[in-house]
């Protein structure tokens, strides 16, 4: 039987340990990467030793940066008083992306998650609190619509309201411009208590 | 491809890859058993909602070679109230793993009794008020009696004598409750008192009904906490993750 050549062998095995790649995927991104020209290949090798050499948790709000404290966090223009909570970094893209939003985040690095071993001590939690002391009015959390989530926006909420801030979570129900008819029952059950009066 | 259909309770999941979920299933039907929702990890899939833990659904799969597929799903409880506050959100969790580490995938043995008696503890749990643990409790002997690992409540394991009236002993090594006069010599005997003990012989027999109704002392309610968290992290040999959390929302509650 024919084996791959050890380097080639070993680079397909470290690129299936990659989310969402699986055998199949993993040998053409090798066999790319072996046709692509040698300095393109190197970018690519500098790109991931870079990001692992100077990207870090931001002090302040535990969002990804290469500084100290993140772009967000640096903004004298954002409003200081408004607290928005998020699992991730992508989340707070998300948010970001529309515009909408002028106030500060924390990401949290995750969500609390019982049976798997993600307890709140894991997540960045204990950050957030000198934050909310420190002249917050209103923290919204923006977590995604799961069990997961739930139980972390409810624990947070535990935790927040004694402090004496106000404590909100963003609604969940339909997709914009989706069909009523086409909205699984889950969806449906969440808009309608979430429902709001007119 | 053959296709069957189950009625399903949602006790666990994991991503797998970007658009689908594997989920741990209990169905009535074939007892515990581990499928794929393709595609449910997209927002816009019929199955998104539906994969969440403690969702109770009727569902048709189909037979695959290593996971069985869901091919259509309906959702019948969402349990919702359990989802808006975390003393009850923290629990159904921990029912929801309890049947996860005490069963085996497809054993059908006790599979139709182990669902009834899940759906009705959540649905209790969900109307608790007052003393939300007394539900966690009875499913927690209820189930280990459909298992086959009742604790004895009703007399001494070491000499088969009558309890006598006043605080007696649990020992979970030896199964069960042990005598006044014995309980001394018995290394791991937890005290019960005579509340304690009448608890629990509540939480084993009663109407689940009643299980509404109670209102124990702290002290009694702490004891039989404690008898049974050590009872059954002896039969199933470990800790669960969820009882662990459940112990930091009881500290600050
Ligand atoms: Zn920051």
């Amino acid at each position: 039987m024919f084996h791959y050549a050890k380097p080639l062998a070993h680079l397909v095995a470290e690129l299936e340990r990659l989310p969402g790649i699986g055998p199949k995927s993993a040998q053409r991104m090798a066999f790319h990467i072996l046709r692509q020209p040698q300095d393109e290949a190197k970018q690519l090798a500098e790109a991931i030793l870079t990001v692992k050499e100077s990207i870090r948790l931001c002090s302040v709000c535990s969002n990804f940066t290469d500084q100290e404290k993140c772009e967000i966090c640096r903004d004298t223009k954002r409003d200081p008083a408004l607290l928005c909570v998020v699992a991730e970094t992508r989340d707070l893209i998300a948010m970001e992306k529309t515009n909408e939003f002028k106030g500060m985040y924390h990401v949290l690095q995750g969500l609390i998650s019982p049976m798997d071993n993600i307890g709140p001590e894991l997540l960045k939690i204990r950050e957030l609190f000198p934050r909310v002391v420190d002249g917050v009015k209103e923290v919204i959390l923006a977590l995604n619509p799961t069990t997961e989530g739930q139980t972390t926006s409810l624990f947070l909420a535990s935790r927040l309201k004694p402090l004496g801030v106000k404590v909100s979570q963003i609604a969940s129900g339909l997709p914009a411009g989706g069909d009523l008819d086409y909205a699984d029952q889950a969806t449906l059950i969440s808009a309608l208590q979430w429902r709001r009066e007119m | 491809m053959a296709h069957y259909n189950a009625t399903a309770l949602v006790l666990h999941r994991t991503d797998l890859g970007e658009n689908d979920r594997i989920l741990t299933l209990f169905t009535r039907e074939r007892g515990k058993l581990g499928v794929v929702a393709k595609g449910s990890r997209k927002g816009t899939s019929r199955l998104s909602g539906a994969t969440e833990l403690f969702m109770t659904m009727r569902l048709q799969l189909a037979e695959a070679r290593s996971l069985d597929i869901i091919t259509q799903c309906e959702i019948v409880d969402t349990h919702n109230p359990l989802r808006l506050n975390l003393d009850l959100l923290a629990r159904a969790t921990y029912l929801c793993e309890l049947l996860d580490r005490t069963t085996e995938e497809r054993d059908t043995l006790a599979s139709e009794e182990l669902f009834d008696l899940t759906l009705t503890a959540l649905t209790l749990l969900a109307r608790t008020t007052t003393y939300p643990d007394g539900v966690l409790h009875a499913y927690e002997l209820r189930l280990l009696e459909a298992i086959g690992y009742a604790p004895v409540l009703d007399h001494c394991v070491k000499t088969g004598e009558p309890l006598e009236r006043r605080t007696v002993g649990f020992s979970p090594s030896l199964g069960g409750t042990v005598g006044a006069s014995e309980r001394y010599q018995v290394q791991d005997a937890l005290p019960l008192s005579q509340e304690s003990l009448h608890l629990m012989q509540t939480f084993a027999n009663d109407e689940p009904e009643r299980l509404l109704s109670l209102t124990p002392s702290p002290k009694a309610a702490a004891e039989v906490a404690k008898a049974l968290r050590w009872y059954i992290r002896f039969r199933i040999n470990r800790s669960l993750r969820s009882a662990e959390f459940l112990d930091q929302i009881r500290a600050a509650g």
